[in-house]
Formats: structure tokens, C-alpha cells, sequence
């Protein structure tokens, strides 16, 4: 009998659980499922080493699913109360969580230290975390995208390689076109087996084309999203020309099979597609470099600028950020925490674990820190771009993609996808125009 | 007088009777107000408001539905979801049926032979989604291999908005085999001397299945349509995990919508709109259904 | 046909057992030529297995309970007793199998009992998705009131002559009679707690509390997915279910009854 008490106990206390605390104040830290295992990695250990350096604190670190702009189990935890009382979100969406009311305002904690945050980390990131002139996380990395080359394929197929050379700028996209294509392959049945260059491929998005065409997205002093402004309508009519030129169902089904396109990240790391010489360039970010070591570390590869006209030098950044959510148990002990993650102890891991850039200035003088492969990243961080921090910014980034989706499979014009973007999500961002 | 009184005696029975009657169904009548009546009333109540899921609901009256009405990715979600439903529900029948004869075969190995055709229902979610997307794969995929046979050419199943949806539809068969072992019991259930009477009358194998199996079926049948529509008009996971609505938005049912707007946007009041509006056309469906069911299900076993 | 339709499950065997190596060729190998296995080992370590699977079982045996308990009581007083207005009654029961269909948690309904869960402090716990069970299932109570009506009505016209009140009826005689049924409705009713997807993914906050299905997702990153070790996972989520399915699978048969007296 006694024992079966004990058992219903147990069922009981496990039904509630609320997680108990051992003397140690304990900061539930949510990472997302997303976040690629280097990141993962570095976050982890940051955590540890935060709990070993104040042992009054525990981390406990989750890893929840969810992805960039799905953070469903943050929304549904915090609006619970079992929500985590820090978590890394993506910074782009930072504006939207504090427009809905998800994140806690940093600033008054801010306001007590000696020093002014907004001056230690660069702007860019520092911008991106503000809503209405709060601060609602602190910025953890960056990143920036550049084009990536093979260098055996490019000399098989006899290409000058000094063609590429960073010194010479930014190639045209005409010439771009011309070498790309040279690079293409298919079978008897004229499907493709390599194509040269796919501009949508991992990091081309709508808004690498858009800013490397002169676009700009939001027109902050009106209020106004811009999807229209003529460079972004250039940008995807260069993905629209690429697309026609290569045949975009043919295209389509290439991605589809190197790639597995509809739901990104069904792939093991060593078949991405540059990985295997599917394709011979590729956009991607400096974060390529930790999964390279591990499965591709012969690859003979090259970097230099995106493609873009009038040789505009354009990448723009990303990057995560740390944030203390709505409900958190002990504030305070997670704004130490925060600022341990996103100082220069965190990022130090993350630059080393998971080949991140720092967003702190400091640390973006410190040479020992990375290796000679990222000083060209380093480079471009003072003319990169960011997505327009909005409170709209989930909604903004799906109806892009869905207009660069219609744009690449040639089923609508650029100019008539963008207004659509424009008619879906300006009505929205106008419920935040003042 | 007589009369009468025992008029009234039947009544106390009768009044004895449903309170006894009641009292055994009293979870469901609960579980009825609590998990159905409720949500559905506070889905066209939060329905008016603006709410992002923090603070309190803003009224805002009509506004959500008169969005709705102009909003094309809810009537594409609508008709993607019909879509669905026309397409997955028959096919289901069949696939059931066809899975539940597989079943029924006389083999030696017959549990671990039946286990072997009802494992892929139990398969979870997320796996069998990640299994299939490389079975679909439009150049390496089992699908386009299979096809290739016959001389089809290779299809981009999750990645052509033609086929996109109909991907989604063969991905939901694997669920098939719950369904099927309620067919099988059904096919167990019928009577033998029927299959001897028609055999000595000189009937086929096809003339048995057609005149005596589909009739016996159609109890079964109706509870498979009721249990396929349902699951049709709520299709969320598949999509969700596979094609996140993509590409261009045709496989954007109405669930992944509403979980979208609720979950992602922050759109709390717009989500419980289009949950109502889903709930009115799932009772529509259900009338229909059953009111047509009185034409075609056959109940006399004997 | 028979051979297509558990291809999947080829397939998912095979690749669990593929090295990393075997998993990048393209296009994949039909079967593992050096098999792998402790991808299975490897698998239970990169996600917390014995925890998930502890959850789920303690999930699933929970859902099992209500449903068999609440969904026997209602299906009996809707066939076992007469009394006026039953047949009636029994309309909206069928009517919401439609909505009930995903069960605990369905896209039609999920919005406000999230917020109402929520409000009362349910939620992070395995409440909202066990409590509902406890009051019937339309689906399930479908399913055994149709069986039971096929039990002769003299045998609880019997026990009633000889002073059995309804209770007794219920559990002595009506209970052990159905039987089949009963196990046909907690297989299913266990099965679908055991893949259940969503409801997990909305209510269940820490990862001490997570089950397998909603545990698999760890496989998935952003730049990539840990195949072989899914695979592995996957084969590990299913074997306890098949081996409950052999156990059990002659009460299907016998179980299901949805022919004659309606």
C-alpha cells in the first residue's frame, strides 16, 4: 500500500513538474533546434563555463525545436509561464518579439552599468536589437555572405582564376553569367548533373540579390516597406533571367535533388551540393568554415564579393542574439548571464567553435583570434547590410521568399510578386506606424 | 384510473431511466461543453479581437473576417485543403481495402506478416516525413525509380506545385494501417457460407468481392470516409515538416495556416478566425455526410 | 504493392545502419554493405533516449487508462441501458468524431484550449494532453458501443432479475464480454499517443518532459541532418510498439464491429 502512495506521489510531482531548486539559482537557457551543432556547441559550453566561474548559478541548457522565424514553443511556453528565462533568438526577428510582448526590456538593467553597452558592440547588430529605442537582447555574432568558388572545377573547366581575385572588385553579373554557364553539365536526358551557379542556392535570398542591385528594403523615416524599390525588382529579375536562361523547371528539379529544397536541413552536411561539386560557386557565410573542416577539409575553394553591378561591394549580416523572455524566475541572474554569453567570453567560443565573427569592437581587433581566412569576412562588416529590423520581420522574410520562390520558378514577373509582399505585409506594419 | 397510474409509473421509469442513462454519459456531456462547446464559442469570441497572445485581446469586431474574406492565402489554403481532402479520402479506401486483402492472406507467419504491414502507421511522424522526402527525391527517389519502369518520367513530386499536394496525399497512406485493421476485422466478420453459396452459384473471385465483400464493407467504409475527412480537413504535420506550406503556397492547408498565424506571427485573434470558419465547414461536411451515408451503407449483415 | 508500401521501412533500417561515409554517397546505396551498428548506441546518446522513452510510455499508459475507463462507462450507457433520448444523443457523438479526429489536440480547437490551459497553469505538464481523455472519445465510443450492442441484451436482463444493479452489470458481466474491444481502443488510443506530434510540440516546455516523437526532432539542424542516427532512433521509437502489436494483434479481430445494429 505504502509503496503505491509513493508511486501516485511520483506520478503526481511528475505531472507538475516544475523543475526544484538546490540552493543554486537555476537560468533555463532554450536553445533552438535550428541552431547548427557547432553553434549548439559553443552555447553549451559558454553555459558551462558560466556555472563554473559562479557557482551560485545554474544553467540548464534546453535544446527545443523550432527554426529562424518558428519559435512556436517560445510563443506557447512563455505565454504559459513555463517559458525559459533566456533563450537565443534569431536577431532579425528581435523587433517582432517585442512588438508581441515576448522579450523583456534590457535597458534599466542596462542603465546600472558603469559602462554604455551600445558603444561596445558594432552597429549593425546593436541596431537590430532595438525596439523603439530599447534594447530587447544583446547580439552574440554575425556573419556575413560572400561567393564561394571551387577551384578545381574552375581550372578543369580552364577558367582564370584571377578573374576572382577579391583586388578586382566585384565581377558584373553579365560576366558572372558567362563563366557560370560554362560550368554546366546534364545527362542524356538533359537533366543536370552540375550546374555552375545557382543563385538561390543556401545564401541567395532575396535580399543578397536585392542589396547587391542597389535595393534597399524599408523605408524607415515613411514607414513604408520598399520590396518595389527598383534595385530589389533588379535583384529578382537577375534571379528571374538565371532562372529562364537555365530552364527553371529543369533547375527546380536539380536543387530538389542535390539539395532537398522544400524543407532545408534534410541533408547530412557532407552532401551539400558545393560540398560535392554539384556546383561550382555558391553564396554562403564565414559559419561554412566549421562544418568544411570536419567533412570537406580538401576542398580547394576561393572567396570574394557577390557578383554585382558598377561594382557595388554588398553582403549583408545575420547573426544570433540572446534575450530574457517574458515571466523569467530571477531577471538579474539572467541578465549576468546574458552578458556573459554575449560578451567576450561567449563569443570567443562561438568564433572558435563555430566560426562566427564577433559582434563586440574589441574583439573584432584581436588578430590572434581568427585565422586568415576570415579577414576578408572581417572586411565587410563596415559596408554589410542587415534585414529591416521589424516587427513584422517573420512575416516580411516569407512573403520575400515566397515572391523569390513565383520569381524563380518564372511563374510571375518580379514586379507583380513584389507588390504582392508589399499588399500582404504593409497593412500589418501599419498597425506599428506612428 | 388504472390506466392512468400506470401511465404515471412508466413516466417515474422513464425519468429513472435517463437520469440513469445521463449519469453513465456524464463524462461526454463534460468533455462535450469543456473541449468542443467551449473552444468553439471562444474561437469566434477571441475571433474578434486583435491579440497577439500577450496582454489582453483588443476588440476590434469584424475586422478578422472582413481581412479573411480579401485574404487570398486563406481561400488558397481553403481550396488546398479541399483539394486534399477529394483526393486523399478515396484513395484512402482503397489503399485500406487493398491493405486489409494483404492482411487477410493465409500465410504461415500471419502476426508477424500483419505487424510487417502495419508497422509504417506506427512509424513516427518526423522520421517517416524525413524518409519520405529522400523517397521522393526526383532523380534518386524509390517513387521516380519504380516509375521509370513503367516509362513515366521523373517526377519533382515535393518540389512541382502540380504534384506537390499529391505528394502529401501518398505520404498520408503510410497512416493507412489503423484503418486497415478495421477493415480486416470487418472482412473477418463476414460469414463464409456467403463466399460457398456464391461459389457454388459459379461466381469469381472478383463477382465475391464485388456483390458480397463491398456491400458488407460499407458500415466500414462510412467510418473510414468519417475518419479521412476529418483528418483531412485538419491536415497539419505532414506539411508542417515536409514543405512548410511550399512551393508557392500549395501546400498551405488550412491547420498549417492557422498554427502559422497563432504560433509565428503572433496572430492570435486571426488564428482563432479561421479556426471557426474551419469548424463551420467541418459541421457542413459532417451533415452532409451522414445524410448521404442513409443512401448508400448497407446494415444488414444477415 | 505489399513490397512498395513497407519500403519506408526498408529504407529506414538500412540507413540506420549506414556509416556517415556510406550516408554521403549520392545516389544512396540500397543497402549497407558494412553495417554500422552502433549508430543504435550512438543514436540513444545524442538524444536523452531513456528519458524520452520513460515519458512516452508514462504518456501513452496514461492516455490508455482514461480512454479505456471514460470510453467503456459512456459506450455502455449508450448501448447497455435503454432510456429515452439515447438514439438521439448518439448523433452528436458520430457528428464530432469529425472534429476529434486529432486527438487531444486538433488545429479547430487548439487556439483557446491553449490560452485556457494556459490560464489555469496546466500547461508544461502532461495535463491538458491526458486529462481530455478522461471524458470520452466520439471515436472511440463509436467503436464499443457498436460492439456491445452485438452482446444479447438477456444477459443483462438475467443478472438484473437476479438483483445485480448497473454497476455490477457494468463490471462483472459486460466488462470481461468486451474485452476485445477494450484492447482495440487503448492500442489505438496508445498508438496515437505515441506518435503524437503536435500535441507535445504545444504543451510540453522542458526537455525532461519531452517524448520520443517530439525528441526525434533533435536530429534536425540548420545546415544539416544526422541521418544514419534518425534512422536508428526511429527503429528504436517503433520496436516497443511492435512488439506490443504481436502480442495483441488476434484482439483486433476480434475487437472491431461496425456492421448490423445501428
Amino acid at each position: 500500500m505504502k509503496s503505491q502512495i509513493k508511486t501516485l506521489f511520483a506520478i503526481g510531482s511528475f505531472l507538475w513538474f516544475t523543475g526544484g531548486a538546490y540552493g543554486q539559482t537555476e537560468i533555463k537557457f532554450w536553445l533552438n533546434s535550428s541552431l547548427a551543432a557547432n553553434e549548439k556547441n559553443a552555447y553549451q559550453k559558454a553555459a558551462e563555463e558560466f556555472g563554473q566561474k559562479n557557482p551560485k548559478f545554474k544553467v540548464n541548457v534546453e535544446v527545443v525545436p523550432g527554426s529562424e522565424t518558428d519559435v512556436a514553443k517560445l510563443m506557447t511556453a512563455v505565454r504559459s509561464g513555463a517559458g525559459p528565462d533566456v533563450a537565443v533568438v534569431d536577431r532579425f526577428t528581435i523587433a517582432q518579439r517585442a512588438a508581441t510582448g515576448l522579450l523583456v526590456d534590457l535597458t534599466p538593467l542596462m542603465k546600472k552599468e558603469s559602462k554604455d553597452l551600445s558603444q561596445e558592440y558594432s552597429e549593425g547588430p546593436w541596431r537590430e536589437v532595438l525596439y523603439q529605442n530599447k534594447a530587447y537582447a544583446l547580439p552574440t555574432n554575425t556573419d556575413a555572405r560572400v561567393l564561394f568558388y571551387n577551384k578545381q572545377l574552375l581550372k578543369e573547366a580552364g577558367i582564370d582564376l584571377s578573374e576572382f581575385d577579391p583586388a578586382k572588385g566585384p565581377m558584373d553579373p553579365k560576366r558572372f553569367q558567362e563563366i557560370a554557364f560554362k560550368l554546366n553539365q546534364a545527362d542524356s536526358s538533359g537533366a543536370y548533373t552540375r550546374i555552375g551557379f545557382v543563385p538561390w542556392l543556401e545564401q541567395g535570398w532575396g535580399y543578397t540579390w536585392g542589396y547587391a542591385f542597389g535595393g534597399s528594403f524599408f523605408d524607415f523615416a515613411n514607414c513604408k516597406l520598399t520590396a518595389t524599390d527598383p534595385g530589389v525588382v533588379k535583384g529578382y529579375q537577375f534571379l528571374y533571367d538565371w532562372a529562364k536562361a537555365l530552364n527553371p523547371r529543369k533547375a527546380r528539379n536539380f536543387v530538389d535533388t542535390y539539395w532537398q529544397w522544400p524543407s532545408v536541413g534534410t541533408l547530412p552536411d557532407a552532401q551539400m551540393p558545393f560540398f560535392t561539386g554539384r556546383v561550382a560557386f555558391v553564396i554562403t557565410g564565414n559559419w561554412i568554415f566549421a562544418t568544411m573542416k570536419e567533412v570537406a577539409p580538401n576542398l580547394d575553394y576561393g572567396v570574394t564579393y557577390i557578383p554585382a553591378p558598377n561594382g557595388l561591394k554588398s553582403t549583408w549580416s545575420g547573426g544570433w542574439s540572446v534575450a530574457i523572455l517574458q515571466g523569467a524566475k530571477n531577471v538579474e541572474a539572467a541578465y549576468e548571464f546574458l552578458r556573459f554569453v554575449a560578451g567576450e567570453e561567449g563569443q570567443t567560443l562561438l568564433v572558435k567553435k563555430a566560426a562566427s565573427l564577433p559582434t563586440i569592437k574589441a574583439l573584432m581587433q584581436n588578430k590572434d583570434l581568427f585565422a586568415p581566412e576570415y579577414s576578408f569576412f572581417l572586411s565587410l562588416l563596415p559596408v554589410s547590410k542587415s534585414r529591416p529590423p521589424l516587427p513584422v520581420g517573420a512575416l516580411y522574410w516569407d512573403k520575400l521568399k515566397e515572391a523569390e520562390e513565383a520569381v524563380i520558378t518564372n511563374s510571375e514577373m518580379p514586379e507583380e510578386a513584389l507588390k504582392a509582399v508589399v499588399e500582404a505585409v504593409q497593412p500589418q506594419m501599419d498597425r506599428f506606424c506612428k | 384510473m388504472t390506466m392512468k397510474l400506470r401511465h404515471h409509473r412508466g413516466v417515474a421509469k422513464d425519468i429513472r431511466s435517463l437520469l440513469l442513462g445521463l449519469l453513465f454519459i456524464s463524462p461526454w456531456i463534460f468533455g462535450f461543453f469543456l473541449f468542443l462547446a467551449y473552444p468553439v464559442f471562444s474561437n469566434f469570441h477571441l475571433g474578434m479581437t486583435e491579440y497577439s497572445g500577450f496582454g489582453e485581446p483588443e476588440w476590434i469586431g469584424l475586422k478578422n473576417y472582413q481581412e479573411l474574406f480579401h485574404d487570398s492565402l486563406f481561400w488558397t489554403s481553403l481550396c488546398n485543403t479541399f483539394y486534399y481532402v477529394i483526393l486523399a479520402v478515396p484513395l484512402g479506401v482503397v489503399v485500406a481495402i487493398v491493405l486489409a486483402l494483404a492482411m487477410n492472406q493465409r500465410v504461415r507467419e500471419v502476426s508477424t506478416y500483419r505487424a510487417l504491414l502495419y508497422i509504417p502507421s506506427i512509424a513516427p511522424t518526423f522520421a517517416l516525413s524525413m524518409m519520405l522526402i529522400w523517397i521522393l527525391n526526383p532523380r534518386y527517389g524509390l517513387f521516380n525509380y519504380i516509375l521509370g519502369f513503367l516509362h513515366i518520367p521523373a517526377i519533382n513530386w515535393l518540389g512541382d506545385t502540380r504534384f506537390s499536394k499529391l505528394a502529401i496525399v501518398l505520404v498520408a497512406q503510410f497512416g493507412a494501417g489503423q484503418i486497415a485493421l478495421i477493415f480486416l476485422a470487418a472482412l473477418r466478420a463476414i460469414p463464409p457460407h456467403l463466399y460457398d453459396a456464391a461459389s457454388l452459384d459459379g461466381a469469381g473471385a472478383w463477382r465475391k468481392f464485388w456483390y458480397i465483400t463491398l456491400p458488407l464493407l460499407t458500415p466500414t467504409i462510412l467510418y473510414d470516409i468519417i475518419i479521412g475527412v476529418g483528418l483531412g480537413l485538419q491536415v497539419f504535420v505532414p506539411a508542417y515538416i515536409m514543405t512548410d506550406g511550399g512551393p508557392l503556397n500549395s501546400t498551405m492547408f488550412t491547420a498549417l495556416y492557422i498554427y502559422k498565424n497563432a504560433f509565428e506571427y503572433g496572430r492570435v485573434g486571426f488564428a482563432a478566425a479561421v479556426s471557426g470558419l474551419l469548424f463551420l465547414i467541418n459541421a457542413t461536411v459532417a451533415v452532409i455526410t451522414f445524410w448521404s451515408s442513409r443512401y448508400w451503407v448497407n446494415y444488414n449483415l444477415e | 504493392m505489399s513490397l512498395f508500401y513497407i519500403s519506408p521501412i526498408y529504407w529506414m533500417l538500412v540507413t540506420a545502419l549506414k556509416s556517415d561515409h556510406e550516408l554521403s554517397q549520392f545516389p544512396p546505396t540500397l543497402w549497407s554493405h558494412d553495417p554500422v551498428w552502433s549508430n543504435f548506441e550512438q543514436a540513444t546518446k545524442t538524444f536523452p533516449f531513456l528519458t524520452f522513452l520513460g515519458n512516452t510510455i508514462l504518456y501513452a499508459a496514461l492516455v490508455m487508462a482514461g480512454s479505456v475507463l471514460s470510453n467503456f462507462v459512456i459506450a455502455y450507457g449508450f448501448s447497455r441501458i435503454k432510456w429515452p433520448g439515447r438514439d438521439i444523443l448518439f448523433y452528436p457523438v458520430v457528428a464530432s468524431i469529425f472534429i476529434f479526429i486529432q486527438f487531444p489536440v486538433n488545429p479547430i480547437t487548439m487556439v483557446p484550449m491553449f490560452a485556457l490551459f494556459a490560464k489555469v497553469g496546466m500547461v508544461n505538464s502532461y495535463l491538458p494532453l491526458v486529462v481530455p481523455t478522461f471524458f470520452g472519445n466520439p471515436f472511440f465510443v463509436f467503436l464499443l458501443r457498436q460492439f456491445m450492442l452485438q452482446i444479447p441484451a438477456d444477459i443483462s436482463e438475467a443478472a438484473r432479475i437476479d438483483g445485480a444493479n448497473e454497476f455490477q452489470i457494468m463490471f462483472r458481466i459486460i466488462l470481461p464480454l468486451a474485452r476485445p474491444a477494450l484492447v482495440v481502443v487503448a492500442l489505438f488510443a496508445g498508438v496515437g499517443a505515441w506518435n503524437d506530434f503536435l500535441g507535445p510540440l504545444i504543451y510540453l516546455h522542458n526537455d525532461k518532459l519531452y517524448t520520443l516523437s517530439l525528441g526525434l526532432t533533435y536530429f534536425k539542424t540548420m545546415h544539416g541532418i544526422q541521418f544514419n542516427l534518425l534512422m536508428a532512433a526511429s527503429c528504436l521509437v517503433v520496436l516497443p510498439v511492435v512488439v506490443v502489436f504481436l502480442f495483441f494483434h488476434r484482439f483486433f479481430i476480434e475487437g472491431v464491429t461496425l456492421g448490423g445494429g445501428k
